[in-house]
């Protein structure tokens, strides 16, 4: 057996697959049963792996042998996060990850797709200085135009969102911190947003989707985003976009007891799709309530339900993805390729797909076994041999 | 019949939601400056003060809201009523107590306006002699509902409502408040689109037969 390294290794693979995974170079070593130094060597391209410990390393991170031989995709833009802080690196470079593979999948599948047509309002900031208020206002009125949203409530914002062109992506990431992250892909000619379902709460999940739109808005050009005193700014900035999205003033406004009681923010919340605490926050935008109004509301609420949640936070099912979900129901549907062929044409896991395109986990097992269910309304009687392929029909036994 | 002809639909078409809301600002104001201004009033007739100044004080906000809104009012007169227009709408307005709108019929040159409104009565009831035709002209009434009585809600009205009279203004073929009404303009959100479908690229399949691949 040859002792040379794989040909075509790529060492870029190797980085994202330990930022995906969270796991460090020692940690990945002592699973592969390999020296840390070796690993290291991997990852710097001064040694490629050996065909068996290539598949022992594919084995334990759940994915191909062959994906560590694709090229890296381009990066994409730097995204923005919702937390900066320094505690959460290791997690910023995991989600950096998984929207790569967000992208990997995307253009994997538009080699036989179109996707919809991107259709987002352009604006071209360079610094978050030049946005104003009004300016912030004008750009959603326009979002909700382009997207026929009319001025009231809407009903489901990630399906406005996909219909828009931007790739979404909805998954737990176990880090509840970060709610989401937004960036431009060149390959796909749009962007991508990664939203955590971690919280699993449908009402923050939508402000936090339109709050990502808001990034995607304001902010595709400006420069040194994640500069501290900048990114503070840009967040202020995508939570007044998301509030004047999801609560246009116009049409929300009228709907506003001035001063609301906590339990007529419930009813609006209900109506409207925001939390309690987004609403007060967009009335104060509005300049419904003054800073001590507000600050009232936020006390009474902390002494009502808690900092943590509201009451009706079950009552919306978070909105889900369906774009890439659709997109490979239509490769299969279409016969361009088979259901258990989709996870190897991409490169990654069947659990990896299943959870960054929004399919139910065991679904590409799964729709193969309802094909199998379908032979129970054959009435001949099952013969041993045909059960070779999977599913076993066991017969009753007869009763006499 | 298209499928914008039904009253509120025409209504819809026809007034801008600006207009609307302007009208509404417009009554609460005029019936503050009323009430106010009737404060000192013997209690003995303060009632009826009240009810005057109302018409006047709403007819002058009124007045000012066509204006503002390019519904090209009709000068202020006497105590005459103040007309706009809006697309085929004629636009009035009266005060009337919010459980019996009986003050509607006392005026002539209403009765007079109302006679319009046989162009849009088939939308409510179809005619065998007299077959549908979409409307030159019609006529809607912003009505000021008041409680009433002096202890209860005396400086703003207690509604305000669109009203649509047939032809002898002793039915309405549509009421609503403006504060239902203004909803109606919110309804292309009713059904959202759903734009968010791949398309399989063009010439796929064809490419398929001819080369015997997807690449």
């Amino acid at each position: 057996m040859s002792r040379a390294g794989v040909q075509g290794f790529q060492k870029e693979r190797l980085g994202q697959i330990l930022s995906a995974r969270r796991l460090s170079q020692v940690q990945l070593a002592a699973m592969v049963g390999v020296s840390p130094a070796t690993v290291s060597k991997w990852r710097s391209g001064t040694q490629a792996p050996e065909h068996e410990a290539l598949n022992r390393l594919a084995s334990i991170v759940n994915v191909a042998p062959e994906w560590f031989t694709r090229p890296n995709t381009p990066k994409l833009s730097l995204p923005l996060f919702r937390s900066n802080a320094s505690a959460h690196v290791a997690a910023r470079e995991m989600l950096t990850a998984r929207m790569e593979w967000a992208q990997d999948i995307a253009a994997a599948l538009m080699e036989f797709v179109d996707y919809p047509k991107l259709n987002l309002p352009t604006r071209h900031h360079t610094a978050p200085e030049e946005i104003t208020s009004e300016e912030i206002e004008r750009a959603a009125r326009e979002c909700r135009e382009l997207w026929r949203l009319g001025s009231s409530t809407i009903q489901d914002l990630a399906l406005a969102a996909e219909g828009a062109g931007i790739i979404l992506v909805r998954e737990e990431t176990g880090i509840a911190q970060i709610e989401g992250l937004s960036a431009w892909s060149d390959v796909l000619g749009r962007p991508i947003i990664l939203l955590s379902a971690d919280k699993d709460n449908g009402y923050r999940s939508r402000f936090d989707l339109a709050h990502e739109v808001g990034h995607l808005v304001l902010h595709k050009f400006i420069e040194h985003p994640t500069e501290s005193m900048r990114h503070k700014l840009l967040e202020e900035q995508a939570h007044r976009f998301a509030g004047a999205l999801l609560l246009p003033a116009e049409t929300f406004a009228r709907e506003v007891r001035v001063l609301p009681t906590l339990d007529d923010l419930l009813v609006l919340k209900r109506r409207w799709g925001a939390s309690a605490a987004a609403i007060t926050m967009r009335l104060h935008a509005l300049g419904l309530l003054d800073d001590e109004q507000k600050i009232a509301l936020f006390k009474r609420r902390s002494v009502r339900w808690g900092a943590k949640s509201e009451p009706g936070d079950d009552d919306r099912i978070p909105e889900q993805p369906r774009l890439l979900r659709r997109t490979i129901d239509l490769l299969v549907d279409e016969n361009v390729m088979p259901l258990e062929s989709v996870p190897k044409h991409i490169g990654l896991s069947a659990s990896d797909l299943e959870m960054l395109t929004g399919l139910p986990a065991g679904y590409f097992s799964g729709r193969s076994n309802l094909v199998q269910f379908a032979r129970l309304r054959d009435r001949t009687p099952p013969q041993k041999s045909s059960a070779s392929g999977g599913n076993v029909v066991v017969p009753f036994s007869s009763r006499s | 019949m298209r499928q914008h002809d039904s009253i509120p639909e025409l209504l819809r078409v026809n007034i801008a939601r600006e207009l609307i809301l302007a009208v509404e600002d417009a009554f609460a104001v005029g019936a503050r400056r009323a009430y106010s201004a009737a404060q000192g009033m013997d209690e003995g007739h303060l009632p009826h003060v009240v009810g005057q100044l109302r018409h006047f004080h709403l007819n002058e906000t009124f007045h000012q809201t066509l204006s503002t809104n390019h519904a090209s009012p009709s000068p202020i007169k006497g105590s005459g009523i103040i007309t706009g227009r809006a697309g085929i709408f004629t636009l009035a307005r009266f005060n009337s107590r919010d459980t019996l709108w009986n003050s509607a019929r006392r005026s002539q040159t209403r009765r007079q306006m109302a006679l319009a409104n046989r162009a849009i009565e088939p939308l409510v009831q179809p005619e065998l002699f007299f077959p549908y035709t979409p409307p030159t002209g019609a006529v809607v009434f912003f009505v000021a509902c008041f409680a009433g009585s002096l202890s209860i809600q005396p400086d703003s009205p207690v509604s305000i409502q669109l009203a649509v009279p047939d032809r002898h203004l002793q039915k309405w073929l549509f009421r609503e408040s403006l504060e239902t009404f203004i909803q109606r303009y919110d309804v292309s959100s009713a059904m959202q689109d759903d734009f968010a479908r791949p398309k399989l690229k063009k010439n796929f399949g064809k490419q398929i037969d001819k080369d015997g691949t997807t690449s």
